[in-house]
């Protein structure tokens, strides 16, 4: 369903993102980890046609992420790291204009955000203007519009940040009903709890490179480590943890230096 | 009980299938051009202050502008060519104004919101492309409509009985001069200049708009100078006429005179070349970046989408000059904000430079003798009484002094203003300060020494009374200009509708300055001594009310922030 071939991203001499390749079967829910710009957000953007890759070949349901772009948008859902949305829309306005950019029929958009609105428990604030939600609201918005038209394959990126439990509950039992129902899922988080219960497969890159892709069983043998967060600081040499936090002290309890 | 909007509006047809024709979706382009008008319909909802009207304003400031030059055929003998050349200029004029505008106008601020649905680049483009075209169309007429009318009574030894179709003749080629100032600016300044692969090339690009924000202003200085004023003898008038032919708005004046039959016989060719050019540059500069922006659209919202990230790790921060002058932190903050704003907003660099430009080549142009002279600038009547210097002292500076206040107060970095209320900032409307600070050391002050520089060179010593009630009026702009509504710098939302009021400033300034002069020029007249009485009081009471308002500025920042 996800086909990537040498993916690279450069920014001048920075490469963000450095000649990755994997590939993603329908109906899998594939975690993507690493550290604070590691390249996670970048792959996404360029998975779903945002950014330009310098190189590299992307396929996703089927389609060509350079030639038939138009196509490749029509099947996917994105949940991007930050809420951008039309403030001044209400939140029927905003998901009755994102269903007809996809060209759903308008009794299908009308009965879909009516049933959206109440799962999201979202109907008090269904005809408010966005510019007066929560991020919280916003977040289930978001959510909400990549769902709306039914996508085969769904880029989810930190899609819980600022969620309440039961949302995130509901979530995540949702993706995997999708998933059962043959939705491919990427998702992509720093969060390494979510990723260890919802995920069967994992993903970690580090500096733009790929340094692991098998199931969390695969490598805990792989790495001798039993819980994900320690196979992670292994595999992105995140060590010196014990060092840093000393330094970190002293640095917040440190005095002005005397002149 | 759910409430959106209706899914279809009735019209717009013939639009759609023209969309549709360019291969665009007519559904997506109708969806979004009406979600564009009705975020920022209400985004200005429910706010009273003078931008929710400023757009609609702005059209009736052209029409009120255009009506001085439609009554220019009723007081002086003017041909065709001349009152062409007129209008064609204060439409060049405005639309460089309006520029900054229409470039915001294209740039897509909501993309990011549709960007993973599977709308194209073209459908965006082309709404806003109409968004841009339908406020082109709407300033044009506004600016035009009249003289078009006007024309008529034009009266000349050449008038042709064409006459009657001068309003025809005319608005479509005034129209023609306003797709190429729209179209030098594309190429020259617009945004597709950030495309350009080498740097170097885009800086070229970009200050190569000096060039027109100081010809045509000058050409309009020149026209009234020659062409009205009745004493111009007439191997001068025939040698000025050279200028024009080099410039734009001669090729389109030209062009009018060219199509009403008004030429004499040894300029047929002439005006033939003329027309040509006017005709071939404007196609040449409308289609191509059409065509190259259209084509790059795409390449264009990629860009945007990544240079976030790209533009704030080039950012540098540096500790301006003259902070350390500051003792009060949130002051220094202020300063600090504003002259990173300056540094950041080309837009204002490129003005400040632009006026320095234009007095330059002023200044060296009235120094040819045997052509020009400084007359018009060195006249005085009095001590410190030169309206030709003074409206030019004045004019450019509150220009330039209210570009950079505006721009601030209507920035779209007001993102950034969280991290102003997280820091412990005593005062934080005293940041303000520190945003007028910015405007008197850097902008103020470099152009008042300029400008003393020449009076000096002029009436010597006695020059500082020439420059004196001019820095006056500068520090009361600085401390009379409205504050932002939230108390921070760079903290308002940014609405299209707002940035109109770009055109005004210059436009007001000037209007003013020529108001005020024309007062003290009348005292004098009455007699030297109320002259000199309205010249001190207008000097020590805007020295006393400058102080005066920031002081009152400040109990009342106390009070709010308490």
């Amino acid at each position: 369903m996800i086909h990537v071939s040498n993916l690279t991203k450069k920014y001048g001499q920075n490469t963000a993102v450095d000649d990755i390749s994997f590939e993603i079967q329908q109906g899998e829910i594939v975690g993507y980890l690493g550290p604070n710009g590691a390249g996670k957000s970048t792959t996404l953007k360029m998975l779903v046609g945002l950014l330009q890759p310098t190189s590299g070949e992307i396929t996703v349901a089927g389609y060509n992420a350079e030639t038939e772009l138009l196509e490749l948008k029509r099947h996917i859902g994105y949940v991007p790291e930050e809420a951008q949305l039309y403030e001044h829309l209400t939140l029927v306005e905003h998901l009755q204009l994102i269903g007809r950019l996809y060209h759903l029929e308008e009794r299908l958009i009308e009965k879909k955000i009516k049933d959206l609105a109440r799962l999201f428990e979202m109907e008090a604030q269904a005809n408010q203007r966005i510019s007066g939600f929560s991020q919280g609201m916003r977040q289930k918005c978001i959510i909400m519009s990549a769902l709306l038209h039914n996508p085969d394959v769904l880029f989810l990126d930190e899609p819980f940040t600022n969620l309440d439990v039961g949302t995130v509950t509901l979530m995540k039992t949702l993706l995997q009903r999708l998933a059962d129902l043959g939705k491919t899922i990427l998702y992509c988080t720093h969060i390494l709890e979510v990723a260890e219960t919802l995920c069967p497969r994992i993903m970690i890159i580090n500096s733009g490179n790929l340094v692991a892709d098998a199931p969390v069983e695969e490598l805990r043998q792989q790495t001798n480590q039993r819980a994900l967060n320690e196979i992670f600081t292994q595999l992105t040499d995140t060590t010196g943890i014990d060092e840093k936090t000393e330094e970190a002290v002293r640095i917040v309890t440190e005095d002005t230096p005397d002149a | 009980m759910l409430k959106g909007f209706k899914s279809r509006v009735p019209g717009d047809k013939l639009r759609e299938k023209i969309v549709a024709m360019l291969g665009a979706s007519p559904t997506q382009y109708r969806l979004l051009l009406k979600t564009e008008k009705l975020v920022d319909k209400r985004a200005l909802a429910g706010k009273n202050d003078l931008s929710n009207t400023m757009l609609a304003a702005t059209h009736v400031f052209c029409f009120i502008t255009s009506i001085g030059l439609t009554l220019m055929p009723f007081l002086f003998p003017m041909d065709t060519f001349t009152y062409a050349l007129m209008g064609i200029t204060m439409s060049m004029i405005i639309g460089l104004w309006t520029m900054p505008y229409l470039d915001i106008l294209l740039t897509p601020i909501n993309y990011p919101v549709i960007a993973h649905t599977p709308v194209s680049s073209r459908t965006y483009f082309l709404v806003k492309l109409t968004q841009l075209m339908s406020h082109v169309v709407l300033w044009l007429v506004s600016l035009n409509l009249l003289p078009a009318i006007g024309g008529i009574w034009l009266r000349s030894s050449e008038s042709s009985q064409f006459q009657f179709f001068f309003p025809f003749v005319y608005l479509p080629i005034a129209f023609m001069s306003g797709f190429f100032t729209i179209g030098v600016m594309t190429t020259f300044a617009g945004y597709l200049t950030k495309l350009y692969s080498k740097k170097t090339l885009r800086n070229i690009a970009q200050y190569a708009q000096l060039i027109f924000f100081s010809v045509f202003p000058a050409v309009m200085v020149l026209i009234l100078y020659y062409r009205i004023l009745p004493a111009i003898p007439k191997d001068k008038l025939i040698s000025s006429l050279k200028w024009f032919d080099a410039l734009p708005n001669g090729w389109f004046a030209a062009t009018v005179s060219l199509a009403l039959g008004q030429i004499e016989r040894s300029n047929i060719v002439r005006n033939l070349i003329l027309t040509g050019l006017a005709v071939a540059s404007t196609l040449f500069l409308v289609l191509v970046p059409l065509r190259d922006i259209s084509k790059s659209y795409s390449k264009y919202l990629s860009h945007l989408l990544e240079s976030g990230s790209e533009q704030k790790s080039k950012l540098r921060v540096k500790t301006p000059l003259f902070a350390r002058m500051f003792r009060n932190p949130t002051v220094r903050v202020g300063l600090c904000l504003g002259s990173a704003y300056m540094y950041r907003d080309k837009q204002i660099l490129r003005q400040l430079l632009a006026s320095l430009g234009f007095t330059f080549g002023m200044v060296f142009a009235f120094a040819q003798d045997n052509i020009f002279s400084l007359k018009w600038i060195q006249d005085s009547v009095n001590i410190g009484l030169s309206p030709g210097f003074s409206i030019l002292f004045w004019g450019i500076g509150i220009s330039l002094t209210g570009c950079f206040i505006l721009a601030i107060r209507y920035s779209e970095h007001y993102k950034a203003s969280w991290m102003l209320k997280l820091a412990p900032l005593q005062a934080p409307r005293v940041l303000w300060r520190g945003v007028q600070a910015a405007a008197l050391l850097y902008i103020v002050v470099p152009w008042t020494l300029l400008m003393l520089c020449i009076a000096i060179t002029f009436w010597g010593i006695l020059g500082i009374f020439y420059v004196l009630p001019g820095l006056i009026v500068f520090l009361n702009v600085i401390a009379l200009s409205p504050k932002p509504r939230y108390s921070l710098p760079l903290a308002e939302e940014f609405v299209q509708k707002r940035m109109p009021s770009a055109i005004w400033v210059p436009s007001l300034s000037n209007i003013f300055s020529s108001v005020f002069v024309g007062i003290q020029f009348l005292t004098h007249v009455i007699h030297t001594s109320a002259y000199y009485g309205f010249y001190s009081i207008t000097v020590v009471g805007g020295l006393i009310s400058f102080i005066y308002f920031l002081k009152e500025n400040k109990r009342v920042e106390e009070t709010v922030d308490a």
